[in-house]
């Protein structure tokens, strides 16, 4: 209830306001002092309007309670405050006790509410001491009571003063015990908690120590791979480049030999002749596509806006030739506009139409490539109806060198199908096949949508 | 046509000096294919000196760009800043085709480039196409 007077928190000192437990102790404290200038106010008023005639100290109380708010206000201490409201209660509750019957009088039963309130407000020292204090009141009560006959009673016994100072001992131990115990209870519950958040901050500043040591050694790992990628990168390039090189004397000086020395060769030294250019012919594609595959992911390819309709009309033309001899028939959808690295987009649409067209026996091969997109990405499908590939291979093709028919039935290297998983993984998209026996093959590539122009 | 055109090869592969030379006693016109070795004497031949005070004017040069003590990119440059010889188109010969060498090639203000190839059959074919080109249909700036 107290925490829904929004005007307590307007008192309560910067200090206290920091922690929850604290901002509560401090409201309960102010609206102690509130009440107490709410019951001088009005009482005040009362007797003022009504012409009573008291002799209440008003203006010793009104002066007590400012110094003890203006007091806690200024210092912000949970102790001081909660001290003097003690004080406070002990004086006004205590010094009406002297008239209302001493021992026996009711009032001094009530400043219990001292201890009480030291025991909420200032902690279990202040408590215990304030009780202390108030039995200490007692005795010195039942001390005049007895042995000097100073008595606020008319005709009061012996047995009576014995029985209101044992009933006044046993309500303070009972009173004071109990929230004793209540506060005990509280601070070890607060200390287990303590202890446990203390345990709990320490794992986690270990495991965050932990986390901390993983990533800077996995980023080691990850600068490290990058650059044997990148060396890897670069040595295949230059070892394809200068591979090209000894190759061409080797290709260009057999046929020179056979066309210079026509004569002299027999049919089994052409035949030689053929088999040595031959090999340099394939091994001079190996090495192009291994440049072409160490290029994909070279730094300083642009991604650029193209219109895919040029790129693959431009590869469908450099096929023109085996086009016409194998009679395809090549479909291409309208396809869009979109960014991704031409050239190398373009490579994977040459491979894909070009392994429809090679793996088809059909007297009239149909290639037709589709497209439809996603929110996220571009799919494009590329489909024949040619050989197929079995599904236990299927996984496989897209593997570096990688061929399933000898180079007799089918020329090629094993190259493409990666260079086009590279290309396509590249362009943060997938590639997939889907393909039967007999029926034919497509493949599906994805493209995302939203690369970055560099 | 009655002159022989004037071919300056600067090339230092013995292998591919051979291969050049005989693709073009293939071609159908007259020439004459001068060889140097590297970037130093192909500056002293166009500029006929140290020893190569006799050396005729160039119709077209064929340029390596890897060779030892000068290479091609600085022949090139070197010609493109004399307002005389760099009216001589330049045709540069690359290793592969790929996008790093054409491109380099471009950017020195080559007029073509070639690409050796590996079929010798096909290398013969692409020296015809080239002769056929600048020799018949290009027309060059007169000679003084």
């Amino acid at each position: 209830m107290i925490r829904k007077i929004p005007i307590l928190d307007y008192f309560i000192p910067d200090k206290l306001k920091i922690e929850e437990s604290l901002r509560r102790k401090a409201r309960i404290l102010l609206s102690f002092l509130g009440v107490f200038w709410l019951v001088l106010i009005v009482s005040y008023i009362a007797c003022v309007t009504l012409s009573i005639d008291t002799d209440l100290p008003f203006g010793t109380s009104a002066l007590l309670l400012a110094m003890i708010s203006a007091l806690f206000y200024f210092t912000g201490s949970m102790a001081i405050g909660g001290n003097a409201i003690a004080v406070l209660i002990l004086l006004v509750i205590g010094s009406l006790s002297l008239k209302s019957g001493g021992l026996y009088s009711m009032d001094l039963l009530f400043c219990i509410i001292a201890p009480i309130t030291a025991f909420l407000l200032a902690g279990k020292r202040a408590g215990i001491f304030w009780s202390l204090v108030l039995v200490f009141i007692y005795i010195i009560y039942y001390v005049l009571e007895t042995q000097y006959g100073i008595t606020y009673v008319e005709g009061a016994k012996i047995g009576d003063a014995n029985y209101f100072l044992i009933v006044g001992i046993l309500t303070i131990t009972a009173f004071c015990g109990t929230v004793w115990v209540y506060e005990n209870e509280k601070t070890k519950n607060i200390n287990d908690l303590e202890k446990t958040k203390k345990e709990l901050s320490i794992l986690n500043n270990s495991l965050e120590q932990k986390i901390k040591e993983r990533t800077q050694s996995l980023e080691q790992t990850n600068a490290q791979l990058m650059r044997s990628n990148n060396d890897l990168e670069q040595f295949a390039y230059a070892a394809s480049h200068d591979l090209q090189e000894p190759l061409r004397m080797v290709g260009n000086f057999v046929q020179l030999l056979e066309d210079e020395y026509k004569e002299q060769v027999d049919e089994t030294g052409k035949s030689y002749i053929n088999f040595a250019v031959d090999g340099v012919t394939r091994m001079s594609s190996l090495i192009e596509e291994l440049l072409q595959y160490s290029r994909v992911g070279r730094k300083g390819l642009k991604i650029e806006e193209v219109d895919l309709n040029k790129v693959v009309e431009e590869k469908i033309s450099d096929l023109s030739l085996l086009i016409r001899s194998k009679n395809v028939d090549v479909n291409v959808d309208k396809l869009p506009v979109i960014k991704c690295i031409p050239n190398q987009i373009g490579m994977v649409f040459y491979n894909l139409i070009n392994n429809g067209i090679k793996f088809n026996h059909t007297e009239h091969p149909t290639v037709k490539i589709e497209y439809k997109e996603t929110p996220t990405h571009w799919w494009f499908s590329i489909k024949d109806d040619g050989i197929g590939i079995e599904k236990q291979y299927q996984e496989q093709i897209f593997d570096l060198f990688k061929r399933l028919h000898r180079k007799e039935e089918y020329s090629g290297t094993g190259i493409g199908l990666s260079i086009c998983k590279k290309v396509i993984g590249h362009h943060h998209g997938e590639i997939k096949i889907n393909s039967e026996m007999g029926t034919g093959t497509t493949f599906h590539f994805s493209i995302q949508k939203n690369l970055e122009i560099e | 046509m009655g002159l022989p055109v004037e071919i300056l090869l600067v090339e230092d592969n013995e292998g591919d000096i051979i291969l050049t030379k005989k693709a073009f006693e293939k071609g159908k016109i007259m020439n004459r294919l001068h060889v140097v070795k590297n970037g130093l004497d192909a500056l002293d031949f166009l500029y006929k000196r140290n020893g190569f005070e006799d050396a005729p004017r160039p119709d077209l040069i064929l340029l390596d760009l890897n060779m030892p003590k000068m290479n091609g990119q600085q022949v090139l440059e070197d010609i493109k800043q004399n307002d005389d010889l760099k009216m001589i188109p330049v045709i540069i010969l690359t290793t592969s085709n790929a996008d790093e060498d054409i491109l380099k090639s471009y950017k020195l203000q080559a007029s073509s480039y070639i690409r050796k190839p590996v079929d010798f059959k096909q290398f013969g074919q692409v020296i015809q196409t080239l002769q056929d080109y600048w020799f018949t249909i290009v027309k060059f700036p007169a000679k003084e």
